[in-house]
């Protein structure tokens, strides 16, 4: 009995797939059902016929990961945003080789002041920029339509909608602290109860016209103002569907594509918008992401023509460097991100400038990334890298590599207490990265380093990241603190306001270093609100000397660098401020079907 | 039979509350939160006030386990979960407007056919080599399958995964270098839809390197427990009664040299089933595996606990049928 239900379970599998595999082409798809009086999202197998004609201009790329979200007000990480800038338009946006704020949604931008004193920006909108969907059953693209039936365009109430959205505390954005700018917005995100989300310095003048007032005058708000947490968004769309409003299928976008399919952690696929402002200049019809984690892989699928751009893994630069057709593919772009060494600035005996000198002095950091990082990365001497606004250009402030003068700094700490190394080194002083292999083997090199120019032994330690986070809270006893550790920090909007104000001021930032306030923060503080922009640049780089030559209370590294290649037929931008900006990308898609 | 098999499964409601108990709170008591950090970097303490009260961090721990595991009606507290109990596993912290449902939906009948078809692989030649190993035990067959065997072993799929992709896929061209051939949704919840050349294209590789290591193992221990079989007095008193030698065999030594096997089979299975890390990565398979160790990085609470308790239930299912397999190997072995 036991055997023939066996034989029968057996049967019915192998039936089932026999069954499903003559079923002929079949597309897998989501749609929406009504089922037991509740409207439920499911992914259904279609019958689709294979469309004849042309193969349209398709890019591979691999994401890495799965986003974690395709909400604008959610995303916090590069992979989510860089799939959001070609699914949504922006109130501005940063031209890919200048780095300047242009026009996008807003045409133009006016800054005032109040009757109240307060700085006001006001935006005026293109009313041309079309709301849209894709239906994944017809393979359309539609405009939404209003409950009276009219076309929605992308207007002013959109733009402040979804920067509510972004503050309101229900939500729960990680990245709302940006907009603390605005008006009311920290309290209010705070949850401050004397406040509704109507007090919050966003106000739609009329479709076109989007008004800004500002808790303070900030010169980098057009800087902000690029950013995905202040997009338009479809109020309509995230009522209706809540949290899986993103979903294919569902998402209604502004941008110059749309999205088509997303298996979550597998595939995600793009399509060309046709109702796009600019759908004339979109050479790419469609963009099929994968998301393999493994660098390696990545590359394989690379070097099998499967990917058109990926990056490089470390282990295979040289290789790449040397061989005749990869090295010509390769390309080495800045990214605007630095890798910095932390010192906790009130722990013996790094609360000594001459200490901490002799540490950030003792790093070749040139010969770092000639023999350990190996892909281009420019050695930093200050903080904010170079196409941030007020960035003074690295080696121009701060302090470089310079052995005699480490020596004698740590020298003349150790004749002024009577010390010899021994004793120096009898402090235990402690060295801390996240654990990471890349982090392991850079604080390797840099131990090596302090031990020969300096002869301190320095032992290195490291925690798993989210244990490390907590560990370097200025809440950390002192005692629990290492005495030296590793972060970076990559640009948000390209101003030194992100950079040496927002990570380093001991009242704004975190104050990780367990510095006391003084000059410096004194300075970024007046620099952020500083009207001219000459006068705001001069702040800035006297703030980057305070911090790096006079107090040294940091020791920057390196700026990263992005590491890829790219076939031949693939033209692309690398941005300045990151990201992938397909619609001004084009493929060579003879080429590329020539060599597959 | 029956009422054995009823205690058990009733046994393993205290053992599952007990696993789902112990990896909430060993979770959370590991320091730093989901929302303390935002990939690169950490948030502000208003923030992360934000989002832990909108994913009710701040309710003490005991009411998080309960709403995670009953519900917030049953609990009588505002809040959207229902529970464990009726299949809502919470939402994903780090896969924002994900549940942990949808993600077990779409990665784990991936997981489910690779590691399926490895352990097919591996029982297919791992018992056959064991035992073709131990009839001809200390002859130059016995030798080259124990130095296969050891082999294999001994190989981390880390490396054997990339020289699999290096040799055949790109130099040789035979199959794809990575991704799944099946896509959601999947026939039943969880076959792929078409059994084509894309699927096996696709699966050889991976199920190689994830079956061989098993396959090894399995012949190893074949061989040992059949040789130890062989030596048993039954077996001589069949052999004395005057028995064909593959009669004795197969009849009375296979069938009692399989208990060790079976029994290392129940947890195989349910390891292999809920996803390996380290294949799916490497062959970039959207598999469940990277859940169990990404999750525990993200402080993403309720993935963790799911993913944990799901491998739980695998688990004690396995052993479950583990036993009652044993009864039908060996006629020693009763429950009634």
């Amino acid at each position: 009995m036991r055997k023939r239900l066996l034989a029968l379970f057996s049967v019915l599998i192998v039936g089932a797939l026999v069954l499903s595999a003559c079923g002929g082409e079949t597309v897998v798809e989501t749609v929406i059902v009504e089922k037991e009086g509740e409207t439920i999202i499911e992914t259904v197998v279609v019958e689709k016929e294979a469309e004849a004609g042309e193969i349209p201009v398709t890019l591979n790329l691999n994401l890495g990961t799965e986003p974690p979200t395709l909400d604008p007000s959610l995303a916090t990480d590069t992979t989510s945003v860089d799939i959001q800038e070609n699914l949504f338009i922006g109130l501005t946006n940063f031209n890919p080789v200048t780095n300047e704020v242009e026009p996008y949604l807003a045409t133009s931008w006016d800054i005032a002041e109040n009757a109240d004193g307060e700085q006001t920006w006001t935006f005026h909108l293109r009313d041309d920029v079309p709301w849209v969907k894709y239906d994944p059953i017809s393979g359309e693209t539609t405009q939404e339509v209003d409950a009276d039936g009219n076309p929605r365009f992308v207007n002013a109430y959109d733009v402040e909608y979804g920067v509510k959205r972004t503050v309101d505390p229900a939500t729960g954005s990680d990245y709302a602290y940006v907009t603390y700018v605005i008006k009311n917005a920290a309290a209010i995100n705070g949850g401050d109860e004397e406040l509704t989300i109507d007090d919050l310095g966003v106000k739609a003048l009329d479709e076109t016209t989007v008004e800004f007032t500002l808790e303070y005058p900030a010169g980098y708000f057009d800087g902000i103002s690029t950013m995905w947490i202040v997009k338009p968004m479809p109020a309509w769309a995230i009522d209706e569907w809540g949290d899986k409003w993103t979903e294919a299928g569902l998402i209604v976008t502004s941008g110059p594509y749309v999205l088509e399919s997303w298996i979550h952690g597998g595939e995600l696929s793009l399509v060309k918008n046709p109702l796009w402002i600019a759908a004339d200049s979109v050479q790419i019809e469609r963009v099929d992401f994968v998301m393999i984690t493994e660098a390696s892989t990545s590359f394989a699928l690379y070097e099998n023509n499967e990917l058109d751009s990926t990056g490089v893994p470390l282990p295979e630069m040289d290789r790449v460097k040397a061989d005749p057709v990869l090295s010509e593919e390769l390309r080495i772009a800045p990214v605007p991100c630095t890798y910095y060494y932390g010192f906790t600035n009130s722990k013996p005996p790094l609360d000594d400038v001459r200490v901490r000198r002799a540490f950030s002095q003792a790093i070749d950091r040139q010969s770092l990334a000639d023999n350990v990082l190996k892909g281009g990365q420019i050695p930093a001497t200050s903080f904010a890298p170079p196409g941030i606004f007020g960035a003074p250009e690295p080696g121009t402030v701060g302090l470089g590599y310079d052995a005699a003068a480490a020596k004698a700094s740590l020298q003349e700490y150790l004749d002024e207490k009577g010390m010899t190394i021994d004793e120096f080194n009898a402090l235990d002083v402690v060295m801390m990265h996240n654990t990471s292999e890349g982090h392991a083997r850079i604080a390797a090199a840099i131990q090596q380093m302090w031990a020969d120019v300096l002869g301190v032994t320095v032992r290195v330690e490291n925690q798993e990241w989210a244990v490390y986070l907590d560990t370097l809270k200025n809440t950390t006893p002192l005692e629990d603190m290492p005495h030296i550790w590793r972060l970076g920090w990559c640009a948000d909007y390209p101003d030194e306001n992100n950079w040496v104000h927002e990570v380093f001021n001991a009242d704004a930032g975190a104050n990780r270093l367990r510095r006391e306030a003084g000059e410096f923060d004194a300075l970024t503080a007046a620099a952020g609100i500083e009207p001219d922009p000459a006068k705001r640049a001069e702040m800035y780089a006297e703030a980057e000397r305070l911090l790096t030559e006079v107090e040294t209370a940091y020791a920057p590294i390196y700026h990263y660098t992005s590491v890829n290649v790219s076939k031949p037929w693939l033209t692309r931008n690398f941005p300045a401020i990151g990201g992938i900006d397909i619609y001004n990308w084009t493929v060579d898609m003879d080429a590329k079907l020539a060599a597959q | 039979m029956a009422r054995y098999i009823f205690r058990r499964i009733l046994q393993f409601i205290p053992v599952l509350i007990a696993i789902s108990l112990f990896t909430f709170v060993l979770m959370q008591a590991i320091p730093g939160g989901p929302f303390d950090f935002a990939g690169d970097r950490s948030l502000p303490p208003t923030i992360v006030a934000n989002l832990e009260a909108k994913y009710h961090l701040d309710w003490p721990m005991w009411k998080q386990y309960l709403s995670y595991m009953i519900g917030d009606d049953i609990l009588g507290e505002e809040g959207g979960s229902r529970g464990v109990i009726r299949g809502d596993f919470g939402p994903s912290y780090h896969f924002r407007g994900q549940t942990v449902a949808d993600i077990i939906k779409i990665t784990l009948p991936v997981s489910a056919q690779l590691g399926f078809m490895s352990l097919l692989l591996a029982i297919i030649i791992g018992i056959p080599a064991g035992i073709i190993a131990a009839l001809n035990q200390n002859s130059w067959i016995d030798y080259t399958t124990t130095f296969g065997a050891v082999m294999f072993v001994s190989i981390p799929n880390m490396v054997l995964a990339p020289i699999l992709i290096w040799i055949f896929a790109l130099i040789l061209g035979w199959f794809p270098v990575a991704g799944w051939g099946a896509k959601p949704p999947y026939l039943l919840g969880f076959l792929p839809t078409a059994l084509n050349k894309e699927f096996f294209s696709h699966a050889i590789m991976p199920v190689f390197a994830l079956g061989t290591g098993s396959a090894a193992g399995i012949a190893r221990l074949t061989r040992a427990s059949l040789l130890q079989v062989i030596g048993e007095d039954y077996i001589r008193t069949a052999r004395a009664k005057g028995l064909r030698e593959r009669a004795v065999i197969v009849i009375h030594a296979l069938k009692n040299s399989l208990i060790p096997v079976v029994t290392i089979l129940g947890p195989a299975f349910a390891a292999l089933l809920t996803g390996t890390f380290i294949v799916e990565q490497i062959f970039g398979i959207n598999g469940m595996g990277k859940h169990f160790v990404t999750s525990v990085g993200n402080r993403d609470y309720q993935v963790i606990t799911s993913v944990t308790l799901l491998y739980a239930v695998v688990l004690v299912i396995a052993n479950l049928v583990v036993d009652i397999t044993y009864a039908w190997l060996d006629p020693r072995i009763r429950y009634d």
